[in-house]
């Protein structure tokens, strides 16, 4: 089982980029591409929150579960 | 959320302002040491020169085990027998007091040097970090280099000779307490590092 990040599609789809959504959301271009190449080891409920709330999504939209 | 950020801002202003105080007394404590040595080192020299001008100086805890070069004592009017004088020392004890007294200064110096690198880095707000880690394991050797020569200590001299030992009970508590800080501290690098990687 592998948790799988599904930021640069739902960024395609809204046709908006890392730079944007950092400045909406408030976290660091750093920070989000580690999240977005899946480099990151978690993600805080807070900073979820944020990116759903900017890119109008649910949190099943960016995180999915993938069978290995 | 302000207040959080109040009272955070709060605790390194507190935190900012004892290593402030740490930093002054390290710095006065570091100018004790050098011219304590100094002194030391004079006096031993110029007993070398003049071996009669030290001779109300009593050195009996000089030749005593354990951490540091014992309490030297002048005493004018002292008739004790067993009263051991700077002035009555052969050259190959002077020699000794000198070395081990060397030995101790330049082990004292070096804890302090590696006690202000972990102030520094504390103050500069990076304090897990490897470099810490390396620092208390570096005090921690220190700390049982100087266990291992307070721990005996001798007086030979003409037909008279004493060895002297003793458990530094201080110094490897401070060494024991060094290694348990590296690893504390290596433990705190890896929740930062953990925290780091959690967006």
């Amino acid at each position: 089982m592998k948790i799988v990040i599904h930021l640069d599609v739902m960024l395609a789809k809204r046709k908006m980029k890392l730079n944007t959504l950092s400045e909406k959301v408030g976290i660091s271009v750093t920070n989000l591409s580690l999240l977005k190449t899946g480099k990151a080891k978690g993600v805080r409920f807070s900073t979820l929150a944020a990116i759903c709330e900017a890119l109008d999504c649910e949190p099943g939209d960016i995180i999915s579960i993938e069978k290995e | 959320m302000f207040y959080l950020k109040n009272f955070t801002f709060k605790i390194k202003m507190k935190t900012k302002k004892s290593l402030r105080w740490a930093l002054w007394v390290y710095k006065v404590i570091n100018i004790l040491v050098l011219v304590l040595f100094g002194l030391f080192f004079l006096m031993l020299v110029y007993s070398f020169i003049q071996p009669n001008f030290f001779q109300m100086l009593i050195v009996n805890d000089a030749f005593e085990a354990g951490f540091g070069i014992g309490n030297f004592r002048f005493c004018t009017s002292c008739t004790n027998p067993d009263n051991l004088y700077l002035s009555d020392l052969g050259i190959a004890m002077k020699l000794w007091l000198m070395l081990r007294g060397l030995i101790f200064f330049v082990l004292i110096f070096l804890v302090l040097k590696t006690v202000k690198k972990i102030l520094r880095s504390i103050e500069s707000l990076s304090t897990f970090y490897k470099g810490n880690i390396e620092s208390f394991r570096v005090l921690a050797k220190y700390g049982f280099w100087i266990s291992l020569l307070s721990a005996f200590n001798f007086f030979v001299q003409g037909e008279t000779s004493v060895i002297n030992f003793t458990i530094p009970f201080g110094s490897i508590a401070f060494a024991l307490t060094c290694l348990v800080l590296s690893d504390v501290f290596k433990e705190g690098q890896l929740l930062l590092e953990d925290n780091k990687s959690i967006v």
